[in-house]
């Protein structure tokens, strides 16, 4: 009926996804993020010119000037696409929120769907420690105002692991190779690589050692004693200032971090942020500081966002005990096809109305049927009330 | 603690049960059993089951934690973290041939084409290169071999990086009694270390190696980091050095 990794999203589910996307909006909005929409087709080049496997894995259809176009795979890259060529002129910092669907291949194994639904912020222009922290904190807000509590918002850098890595002088290409494994989390390759390459046991120690720099707040103090060179040092440093900003901001609780933490998609270069919550395997916010990525659109500002993923955040708040939006059924109104005045009294009174012909069978509650000049009204809860206009007006309470 | 055992060789599976054990976990009513097990104990989940489903039980957060071979971290690239390789319960992933039929193959088809249609995969004259711990009289390889394997990524790219385009028959269970039902040029299996295949087959290679390794999933790491760590350092102390 519909494609391998797509889905029918219905009305209960679709309450409730709106439902989390409202408070998604309102704590953007908060911070000052002005939403967009991007269009759903970017050009494939727009993805490509990124060289990252999973940006390019997108479905790829071809215009009417045979252009190659692509469904989005990502929302970051949109923004920063659109800014560079609609805001270049503007005073920077600029924050841009959206909630949209992506397309990826649908991959089972990882429990990820064709389409999914990101919710997200980018704040362009600002290299600064504390606009990382600002991501961090209306992420850490955003989950506190959801009402998820057993939250954990992991915070690392990719600037440490890639600094460390430097420090082994072992050439650009081995470099890559490492990284890229360490990224992947792809232990037994990393061992045969650091194996081919020769790194002595000393720097193999100081590898293992800092992926595995994982824990609450004391965990950057043991990250600085295994730096080796400045520029870890600076990147331990940055993490320390982003935790003080956010501890200040009141959310110190759920934060931990992670140095072997890191993010598959190539574009994050420096601090990386992921959300975890019980009951969902897979992070259900990623993100983090991207500075090179403008450059790829011939804009070279730093940028710093997170997306949350609309849809395992309705698992993790069902899995916690959250009660979800539910939106009320509408009233059907069994005649009220043929009342259009009667109908627009209860719309505009606020009730949501689903309107049908004479004599259709309404189903259960709540419904008003007409007959003959009278009315019945079966509302969703309490007792039946028969009678005329007024009095169905009145027992609704909108008169 | 929700842990995860994988079902492998009888003595890799043994070795995990007993250092799980060691470690703290009641995992002791696991030891010979051959099929997947639940048991809850004490507060703690304890899993036997294939590695695959390990993997994908930890990617969901229904497991913490979850000790499995190296070779199926390499197959499957899973998204856990690492926590501990545990230095016990080596295996290896073996290439092997039909004894009686890989003879019979190589008699066929020792035409004199070997030089275009055929690479040598084992032993003497015939021998090719960078196929290390091939063993003896395998025979002549067809440069698309049928292979029936439980590991098809890693056979894969094993056999491609030597130059044969390997169609693969995959097998989620142990491959060796499907090498008597079809028409196979390898078969590719997991043993214990010191193992060999069973006699009506002949090593031919060693595709890959290792230990067992402790694995948390992402959620796991995140949430209860402490509590996996602590794990962590009792597995860690219960391999015997």
């Amino acid at each position: 009926m519909i494609p391998e990794g797509m889905q029918d999203i219905l009305p209960d589910e679709v309450a409730q996804l709106r439902g989390i996307e409202r408070a998604v909006r309102g704590r953007f909005a908060a911070y000052g993020y002005e939403e967009v929409r991007l269009p759903v087709l970017e050009f494939a080049q727009t993805f490509e010119r990124l060289e990252d496997d999973t940006l390019e894995a997108g479905y790829r259809v071809f215009g009417e000037h045979g252009r190659q176009l692509m469904l989005r795979t990502d929302l970051t890259v949109g923004v920063a696409r659109m800014a560079a060529s609609r805001f270049r002129d503007s005073a920077l910092p600029l924050r841009f929120s959206y909630v949209a669907p992506a397309c990826r291949p649908w991959a089972p194994q990882r429990s990820q769907d064709g389409e999914f639904v990101q919710a997200g912020v980018e704040l362009l222009g600002d290299d600064s420690p504390a606009a990382d922290a600002e991501v961090v904190t209306l992420l850490c807000d955003v989950l506190a105002a959801l009402g998820l509590r057993e939250h954990r918002v992991v915070v690392g850098t990719m600037a440490f692991s890639a600094a460390l890595v430097e420090s082994f002088g072992i050439g650009d290409d081995d470099e890559t190779a490492l990284l890229d494994a360490l990224h992947d989390r792809d232990y037994p390759l990393l061992e045969t690589i650091l194996d081919n390459v020769g790194v002595d046991d000393e720097a193999r120690r100081a590898l293992q050692q800092a992926v595995d720099v994982s824990g609450a707040r004391e965990v950057l103090g043991h990250a600085r004693r295994l730096s080796r060179t400045a520029s870890m040092e600076q990147a331990v440093g940055r993490l320390e200032t982003v935790r003080d900003l956010v501890a200040a901001a009141g959310h110190e609780d759920a934060l931990a971090f992670d140095l072997g933490l890191f993010q598959d998609l190539t574009y994050y270069s420096g601090v990386v942020v992921e959300a975890y919550a019980p009951g969902v395997g897979l992070p259900i916010a990623t993100g983090g500081r991207y500075d090179g990525l403008g450059a790829h659109f011939d804009w070279d500002v730093p940028g710093v966002g997170v997306a949350l993923s609309v849809d395992r955040l309705r698992v993790a708040l069902e899995e916690a005990g959250v009660p979800l939006a539910v939106a009320p059924p509408p009233l059907r109104f069994v005649g009220g096809l043929g009342l259009p005045e009667q109908t627009r009294e209860l719309r505009d009174g606020g009730l949501a109305v689903a309107a049908l012909p004479a004599g259709a069978e309404p189903g259960g509650p709540p419904w008003l049927r007409h007959d003959h000049g009278r009315y019945e009204l079966a509302p969703a809860d309490g007792a039946r009330v028969s009678g005329s206009w007024r009095d169905v007006l009145q027992a609704l309470g909108l008169r | 603690m929700r842990l995860g055992i994988a079902l492998g060789p009888p003595r890799r599976t043994a070795t995990a049960i007993e250092l799980a054990v060691r470690a703290g976990v009641p995992a002791a009513a696991l030891a010979g059993a051959t099929l997947p097990r639940l048991i809850a104990e004490d507060g703690h989940s304890v899993l036997l089951a294939r590695p695959g489903d390990l993997l994908t039980l930890c990617a969901l957060d229904a497991l913490d934690a979850a000790v499995l071979g190296a070779e199926e971290l390499l197959e499957r690239g899973p998204e856990v973290v690492e926590l501990l390789e545990l230095e016990a319960g080596g295996a290896r992933l073996v290439a092997a041939s039909r004894r009686r039929g890989a003879t019979a193959a190589a008699a066929a088809q020792d035409d004199g084409s070997a030089q275009e249609g055929h690479v040598g995969l084992a032993g003497g004259a015939t021998r090719a290169g960078g196929l290390p711990g091939t063993t003896s009289g395998g025979g002549r390889l067809p440069r698309r071999p049928r292979v029936a394997t439980t590991h098809p990524w890693l056979t894969r790219r094993y056999l491609e990086a030597r130059g044969y385009q390997p169609r693969l028959v995959e097998l989620t269970d142990e491959p060796w009694p499907a090498g008597h039902l079809l028409s196979l040029d390898l078969v590719v299996g997991l043993l214990d270390d010191g193992d060999a295949p069973e006699p009506s087959y002949v090593e031919v290679a060693e595709v890959a190696s290792g230990g067992l390794r402790l694995v948390a999933g992402l959620a796991a790491h995140a949430l209860r980091g402490a509590e996996l760590a602590a794990f962590a350092r009792r597995a860690g102390e219960a391999v015997p050095s």
